[in-house]
């Protein structure tokens, strides 16, 4: 798929973006968030991502995300341009003389801040959550759409930013109050492991897979994660037979336990 | 209630702060994983148990999946020690009319 800037996909883009901005109820500076999100689409233009679409749209979720954790203007722009600086022919100039330093300043820093180095160095008695909190927000939200559409990446990559994600990006989300943030981000980084080393190889995991799918589907993937890690901890196949099976005994009241109405006492 | 609620409440209520997962609960009370499951689970919708995943930073470090951790909520836990109390009362005369309602679910 080719990327033709044409009118309606940068008016969709921008329109979804805007909605978002609206849904948070404050009132956004809209003309400065549009001038930030065409100067982005600009230099973007003709970049496309991993997934083939178009460059423009990562920065754009990752403003939504933004704006959905209660971001200001200069963030929320940032957030726009958050990677022109590092991936395109726009300079820190050119940013600080269209957008004044603010923003410049925090496209610099989310471009050369390194969470795990940063947080490293909190831990070993650095100031912790120093200098703009504002850039922490943006990595984060990067990160959290990066993982939202990680498929396309190398299983090896996928399992590394994982990892990373589970032990930089969720504590750091919390560390700043986004705790939907955290926990999304603590989904998708373990749905990945699993889906790469943990994807169950053996025939007792795709028993426990089965038998979690004969759940009602709103409690499916929470015991089968639930199951598999267990399981995984099983060293033998005798053990890890006999979990599965009594598991499988189990289903069905287990099924009422999770759908059956509440009754007073706990059986 | 029945034997296998009461001795997961009693497994529990050992250490009643701390997490428990599934396969810890399966080997203090010598339950099977499928009866394990479906009380806790039982137990969780009648607010007497919380779960949550495990923290990251302490699966990743130990280098396995996350675990799903369950522990008492306060008024779970105190309603717990009733109800093991009660259990208890219903099944043993208490002798010389000394009745003990606080003590009989602890002893192990």
């Amino acid at each position: 798929m080719t990327w033709a800037p044409g009118r309606s996909d940068g008016a969709d883009l921008v329109a979804g973006l805007l909605r978002a901005v609206r849904a948070t109820g404050r009132a956004a500076d809209i003309p400065l968030i549009v001038r930030a999100f065409e100067a982005a689409e600009h230099w973007h233009r003709g970049q496309l991502r991993k997934n083939g679409e178009p460059y423009i749209t990562h920065p754009v979720a990752v403003a939504e995300i933004l704006a959905g954790m209660g971001a200001d203007d200069p963030t929320l722009c940032a957030g726009l341009l958050h990677d022109v600086i590092e991936s395109t022919a726009c300079t820190q100039e050119t940013l600080r003389a269209e957008f004044g330093g603010q923003i410049a300043d925090l496209v610099r820093g989310a471009g050369t801040l390194d969470l795990a180095d940063y947080l490293a160095g909190a831990s070993a008695g650095g100031e912790p959550l120093a200098g703009d909190g504002r850039i922490l927000l943006i990595k984060v939200a990067d990160r959290l759409h990066n993982m939202r559409t990680i498929g396309p990446l190398p299983p090896a990559s996928q399992v590394e930013r994982s990892l990373q994600t589970l032990q930089v990006q969720v504590p750091m989300a919390r560390a700043l109050g986004a705790d939907a943030v955290g926990a999304e981000l603590a989904d998708l980084a373990s749905a990945t492991l699993r889906r790469h080393h943990r994807l169950p190889p053996t025939a007792t995991g795709r028993v426990l897979c089965v038998s979690a799918a004969l759940l009602p589907a709103s409690a499916r993937s929470r015991w089968r994660e639930e199951w598999l890690a267990e399981v995984d901890q099983l060293q033998t196949r005798c053990a890890r037979a006999r979990f599965t099976a009594q598991i499988l005994l189990g289903l069905g009241r287990l099924t009422v336990a999770v759908r059956g109405r509440i009754t007073r006492r706990p059986g | 209630m029945t034997l296998q609620v009461q001795l997961v409440l009693r497994a529990l209520l050992a250490e009643p702060a701390a997490n428990h997962y599934g396969l810890q609960l399966c080997g203090e009370t010598g339950l099977p994983a499928g009866t394990i499951y479906p009380i806790v689970a039982r137990l969780e919708r009648l607010g007497w148990v919380e779960s949550s995943w495990e923290d990251p930073a302490a699966h990743v470090e130990a280098g396995r999946p996350r675990r799903r951790y369950y522990r008492l909520t306060d008024e779970g836990a105190e309603l717990a020690r009733d109800a093991l109390a009660r259990a208890y009362r219903n099944r043993v005369r208490p002798r010389g009319g000394v009745l003990r309602p606080d003590t009989p679910g602890a002893s192990r």
